[in-house]
């Protein structure tokens, strides 16, 4: 039971911590508190900077503003964005969705065709192909991510025109959205790919020398018909924890690529707040995707709980 | 009982039973006291425990229960200028000489440490050392060897006569022969014993050697199944 | 992916075997270095020719790099900042043409490699001497302290870096010297579970406790006994989190966050981006930068790599330490 409580300690604290930081950053940066509430780029008369200064409660005691920040929390209300004239929860909120569709697709596809191919990889690392996919996906690896997106936009869209460069849809329908979406899912698939594939050629190395893979071996199983029964099983443990951990690079690498192809997801939200210094919406970004990291954490520990018979031995 | 002895009284060890293993008990109720100048010995097969009896017995680890008296005072209840004589007067030498010593230190150096530590000037290390090396009868160019340079029972040698340098009254000699060529074996004991006569220091020695055993200590101990049992 | 996701610090299988298991798959997902360099040696491990190639290869691409940021006048036939005419296509003038406000591309990527690796050296400096000195502490001491900063360090893995210092870069004046601390403080988790490991295992060799027998004091014996047996452990992941600072540099100048007075190849990728550089199809301006992140970034994994295997044969050895 007390692996369950720590790991339940660890999360706890990673929450308080995350809540913390995005309370007192603020209130600790440089400058007018009042200033990094609402956000630089927006002018407003002394009167009115007094009357946020006492509505933001800058005035009453640390923990009253902690408490009434709290509760601001609960009820999901993250601030208000005066640089865009909206609270930021509902920009985020109508952001998010587009966001979470592309990493998840992303995500989904590298995940698939990184596993399969990094088992094929690890199952004859000799071959030519294995070396050079090997090879390739390292490359892949060790390249920005928005470089990578620069020249596929590039290639295909400029030179090639094959895909639209801008936006997730001219209309509204299934079609356009997949015209639109196919090259920055490339991407984001092929580096969610090249960690997927790394790791399954990995673990597939490993598992092929255990003993049980001999036995099959030694049974008469064809060749492929042992990786596909007996290994996968066993290796593809880890890629299930790297899938839900991966949750939060990926979301961060997504936001990279978006700005890149001008897709209105939260990417270019926040490029936006970044430009017009809008505080607000940053911080309620940074405790959204923060959070959303956590629960992937939670996630991935729960289903490698529950997939691992080894680990849910009693000691 | 001598108010100046270290005795042992009553010590246990368990481990408890953890994520990965389960409980284990190394010893219980041992007691068994070592007199100055003279040596106690503790045998037993290997894995018993002999070396963490040792490694408590000189306040390297910590017992479960029980306590080590140093001069009549319980080493948990120690104050902190107590506790640094203790250190002093309470060493342990090893049983493999090659790891007695940093693998990167020069001999040289490793020696000069330990005077530096006993607050012996810089100005007179150098004749320090030479009088040590001279007592021990190794020759000069250790000094600038790397400890993996020098054969075993040379280590060994230089072991015990670093450990000399904090004029112990009691050592812990944990196998302090098994680790060497029968011809060396011998040479050492001798040595030991003539430190022994010459500065009254009491010892612990460990072995799973019983002619070793027999030869130096005044009475010795069998650790079996967590148990001691005194002969002699 | 995210400078995060080619977080090149991995935090090895060598890892995975020496710690718990339930621990082992945190440690698989938190990394992902590792495997590029197990594979290449995988790969070029059937024949010892080509592994030796890959390896002289990533130190040649490094001393290059290494050169060109030390000694930049040599191979830049401009200073960064002289103005010519802008928008100019590659000529002999110009090899890589100049840029918007006139800035002779090749001299700007030349100069560039000096911060870029600046950063990314001294990023990886302050996350190394964090992770090295923590995970000291925790091996050595155990008990309360080690899971204190054991779970510290865990409660601080879970938080996406990126994010946290995209809301600092904003708040704060973008500057190399607030660059650099933010980018170490936020990735030294992975050196201090490798140094904790290996001060576990070194505590235990006899020089330690004859050392503490003698009542050597634990600073002491932490800084000469200690410490100087790190070096195996720490070279690689030094050079790992100089090659993830980088990436992280590089996609934080991308975004602006980072001193625009100096122009590292991330910056000049920004403002090629954002500048028309994309829209005018002015290839030669952005492609380069971004090969010689990509190439400087795979060189110094790949010497990250080739320090890390040779140490793995120690590791393993005292594997069973724990």
């Amino acid at each position: 039971m007390s692996g369950i409580a720590r790991k339940g300690t660890r999360y706890l604290t990673s929450l308080v911590l995350i809540i913390i930081i995005n309370f007192t950053l603020p209130r600790l940066m440089p400058g007018d508190p009042v200033k990094n509430l609402i956000g630089e780029d927006v002018y407003v008369s002394e009167n009115v900077m007094e009357e946020l200064r006492a509505k933001l409660g800058l005035d009453r005691p640390l923990y009253e503003q902690f408490t009434s920040f709290l509760s601001d929390l609960l009820h999901l209300d993250l601030g208000y964005s005066y640089h865009l004239h909206a609270p930021v929860a509902e920009l985020l909120l109508d952001r998010l969705g587009w966001t979470l569709l592309f990493v998840g697709v992303s995500a989904a596809i590298g995940a698939f065709m990184g596993s399969l191919l990094g088992a094929l990889a690890g199952w004859r690392p000799e071959k030519k192909t294995s070396r050079f996919t090997g090879l390739a996906f390292v490359v892949l690896s060790c390249t920005p991510p928005y470089f990578l997106a620069l020249l596929s936009l590039y290639l295909f869209s400029f030179r090639l025109g094959f895909f639209p460069s801008k936006g997730f849809y001219d209309a509204p329908e299934i079609g356009s959205i997949l015209h639109h979406l196919f090259l920055p899912v490339c991407v984001m698939s092929v580096f969610s790919a090249s960690r997927n594939f790394l790791v399954m050629r990995g673990s597939v190395i490993q598992e092929k020398e255990q003993l049980y893979a001999l036995y099959a071996r030694a049974k008469g199983l064809k060749d492929i018909s042992i990786l596909f029964r007996h290994i996968i099983k066993n290796a593809s443990l880890p890629i299930i924890t790297l899938l839900a951990l991966d949750f939060g690079f990926l979301f961060s690498g997504a936001l990279f690529i978006e700005i890149i192809f001008s897709l209105n997801g939260m990417g270019t939200l926040i490029y936006g707040a970044i430009i017009g210094k809008d505080y607000p919406l940053l911080q309620g970004a940074f405790l959204v995707i923060a959070l959303t990291a956590l629960i992937a954490n939670m996630l991935a520990d729960l289903l490698y709980g529950l997939i691992d018979p080894r680990v849910r031995r009693p000691a | 009982m001598f108010s100046i002895s270290l005795r042992a009284d009553r010590l246990s060890k368990t481990y408890e039973a953890g994520l990965l293993s389960t409980g284990k008990c190394i010893f219980r109720e041992v007691s068994f006291e070592i007199r100055s100048g003279k040596t106690f010995g503790l045998m037993g097969s290997s894995g018993e425990g002999k070396s963490t009896l040792g490694r408590v017995v000189a306040g390297l680890e910590k017992a479960t229960t029980g306590s080590v008296y140093y001069k009549g005072t319980p080493l948990t209840l120690m104050k902190k200028n107590e506790k640094i004589a203790f250190r002093r007067k309470v060493q342990i030498m090893f049983q493999d000489p090659t790891d007695a010593f940093n693998p990167r230190k020069k001999i040289g150096h490793a020696i000069s440490e330990v005077l530096a530590l006993l607050g012996v000037p810089e100005a007179r290390h150098s004749s320090k050392t030479e009088e040590m090396l001279i007592t021990t009868g190794l020759p000069k160019e250790v000094l600038s060897r790397y400890p993996s340079q020098i054969s075993g029972g040379q280590l060994q040698r230089l072991a015990l006569s670093r450990i000399l340098l904090l004029d112990p009254e009691y050592i812990v000699l944990d196998e302090p022969t098994s680790a060497l060529d029968v011809s060396v074996q011998a040479q050492i004991l001798h040595m030991l014993k003539e430190v022994q006569t010459e500065r009254n220091t009491g010892y612990l020695l460990i072995s799973h050697d019983e002619i070793v055993i027999r030869f130096m200590s005044d009475s010795y101990g069998v650790l079996e199944n967590g148990q001691l049992k005194i002969i002699e | 992916m995210s400078p995060e996701a080619a977080h090149i610090e991995s935090s090895c299988i060598t890892e995975a075997c020496t710690e718990e298991y339930s621990e082992k798959k945190r440690e698989i997902s938190s990394l992902n270095f590792k495997f590029p360099g197990e594979l290449l040696f995988k790969i070029s491990g059937r024949r010892k020719g080509l592994k030796g190639q890959l390896n002289r290869g990533g130190i040649f691409l490094f001393v290059f790099f290494l050169f060109m940021a030390l000694f930049p006048s040599f191979l830049a036939p401009y200073a960064p900042n002289e103005r010519f005419t802008p928008y100019k296509e590659p000529s002999w003038d110009h090899f890589l043409g100049t840029n918007d406000i006139g800035n002779d591309i090749f001299s700007e990527l030349v100069y560039g490699s000096r911060i870029s690796m600046t950063v990314g050296f001294a990023a990886a400096l302050v996350s190394t001497l964090i992770g090295a000195i923590l995970g000291i502490c925790a091996g050595y001491f155990r008990g309360a302290l080690d899971e204190l900063l054991m779970g510290f360090t865990d409660v601080v893995l879970i938080i996406p870096k990126i994010p946290l210092i995209i809301v600092l870069g904003a708040y704060l004046q973008p500057s190399i010297w607030i660059l650099i601390p933010v980018l170490g403080l936020l990735s030294w988790e992975s050196t201090a579970r490798v140094t904790r490991s290996k001060t576990l295992q070194l505590r235990e060799a006899g020089y330690v406790k004859s050392a503490r027998c003698m009542g050597f004091s634990s600073w002491h014996i932490m800084s000469t006994d200690i410490f100087p047996n790190l070096y195996n452990v720490l070279l690689p992941k030094f050079m790992l989190a100089t090659a993830s600072a980088m990436i992280s540099e590089a996609s934080l100048s991308f975004l602006g966050l980072s001193d625009i007075s100096m122009k590292s190849w991330g910056t000049m990728l920004s403002f090629a981006f954002f500048r028309g550089g994309f829209i005018r199809d002015m290839w030669w301006w952005y492609t380069p930068p971004g090969i010689c992140i990509t190439l400087c970034i795979i060189s110094i994994a790949l010497i990250g790599f080739g320090l890390e295997t040779q140490g793995k044969e120690h590791v393993r050895e005292g594997a069973d330490a724990m």
